[in-house]
């Protein structure tokens, strides 16, 4: 093993999880460009190690979450029936799409996350027991509710439109299993827009949900024989440590300043993915 | 499991428990593998030492892999215990799903060429193409053949 290549990997996998931690997101969708286009690893090596390190920091960030009741148990499971379909799906297409495609949809989710980056995320309007009880909620019980510690008291909210929720899981499955990342690109505007849930229940749920999504996809990954040890390992682990320091410096750095090294990052990648997309990349060469 | 039927909030400290305790075994797992397989490269024959220590890590990343596996049947069993059949078959369903991937993974391997241990999304890859896999690390690559070897010994052992 090249211990040099393993600490790079290590590294920068810690660096990408810090830094997604920080916005409560996974690492992958910087994990993956980064290794593809400046680690010259193939693509499809790069989605499987990265699959592999979603799965780490949610189950890694999760537990806190769940003691402090933010997670949705039960939307989470109900959901899940939709993106593991969906990271089926995903696994299906994997080894057919050719690899420009792969470059390109890469490209549109990271600019897809830097207009999402650039509009300020609130709770959704209606976000309230007030609200009109959804006829799936009401009949699956999944209505809950959360502590608010700024008010002291449990925040009750419902669970509106789970038909249109659950096919834009799907959606977020499938692009979860075609790249690698844990796409809450797609699961943010699904809580927001569809089941429209105050932000801190969402973002905790997303993330429960996350884990099993990947693991549909990751264990046909890992049982085709695409997870690479040697990749996965030092990226699996890179993104544990990292997820513990991110969710540190949230609470440090403010949140503007966050916000712009996001966008600037995710530009720079997704300008280096189109590149690769169209075969003007500069890393073309055989070795 | 000696919990007593838990109420839906012990299930969540349950559950926090159960991914707290499997990252950390996973992790420690995939640590363990590849120090050892960083030292042994080092000081030692590397041919031996990457066919013993690889394997260590690929099993904290099939660890990995099968903890949100190992949630969602704890969250299965405490709800048939609560008799919330409605959301037993939920539970239920997500499993299979899951397991349906394994499947699909398992059958899209191409194991009936021992001749060439390498294979890359369910394509026997010719030992050049390889260098398609990894192109940046030469000494890198000599873990590929066995990497991929350990790996298919690992799955078949499952």
């Amino acid at each position: 093993m090249d211990s040099g290549f393993a600490l790079w990997l290590f590294a920068v996998s810690l660096g990408a999880s810090a830094l997604g931690g920080m916005l409560g997101m996974a690492g992958g969708i910087f994990i993956v460009p980064i290794l593809a286009i400046f680690g010259h690893v193939d693509i499809h090596v790069a989605i499987g190690a990265s699959i592999v390190s979603v799965i780490a920091c949610s189950c890694g960030s999760a537990p806190p979450f769940l003691r402090g009741r933010l997670t949705n148990i039960r939307l989470a499971i109900t959901l899940e029936t939709a993106t593991t379909l969906g990271a089926l799906s995903g696994v299906f297409l994997f080894g057919v799409i050719p690899v420009s495609y792969l470059f390109f949809l890469f490209a549109v989710i990271l600019l897809v996350s830097v207009q999402q980056m650039m509009a300020r995320r609130g709770d959704p309007l209606g976000a309230s027991a007030a609200a009109p009880t959804g006829r799936w909620g009401a009949a699956l019980c999944l209505d809950s509710s959360y502590p608010e510690p700024d008010l002291g008291t449990d925040i009750a909210y419902r669970v509106q439109r789970l038909p249109m929720g659950m096919m834009l899981m799907f959606g977020a499955g499938l692009i979860s299993a075609l790249l690698g990342i844990g796409s809450g690109v797609l699961k943010i505007p699904a809580m927001d827009t569809a089941l429209r849930l105050p932000i801190k229940v969402s973002s905790a749920t997303s993330n429960f949900m996350i884990g099993v999504t990947a693991a549909a996809s990751a264990g046909a990954y890992f049982m085709r024989g695409d997870i690479v040890t040697a990749v996965a390992g030092p990226v699996a682990l890179g993104s544990v440590v990292g997820a513990l320091l991110g969710a540190r410096i949230l609470i440090r750095a403010s949140n503007a300043s966050i916000r712009l090294l996001f966008v600037v990052v995710l530009v720079a990648l997704a300008v280096q993915m189109l590149l690769q997309a169209f075969g003007i990349g500069f890393s073309k060469g055989p070795l | 499991m000696n919990h007593a039927t838990p109420r839906p909030a012990q299930l969540e400290w349950l559950l926090a428990g159960t991914l707290h305790l499997g990252t950390w075994l996973a992790s420690a797992a995939i640590g363990l593998g590849l120090a050892l397989a960083l030292l042994d490269s080092r000081f030692s024959a590397p041919k031996l030492a990457i066919l013993r220590d690889v394997r260590v890590a690929t099993v904290g990343i099939a660890l990995l892999i099968l903890l949100p596996v190992v949630r969602v049947i704890v969250m299965l069993i405490v709800y048939l215990r609560q008799r919330d059949y409605l959301f037993s078959v939920i539970a239920l369903l997500v499993l299979t799903i899951i397991l349906l991937g394994f499947a699909v993974g398992l059958a899209g391997r191409h194991s009936d060429t021992p001749t060439s241990p390498v294979q890359v999304r369910g394509e026997t890859a010719p030992p050049h193409a390889m260098q398609a896999i990894l192109r940046k690390s030469n000494s890198f690559l000599t873990a590929m053949p066995h990497t991929f070897h350990r790996q298919k010994f690992f799955s078949r052992q499952s």
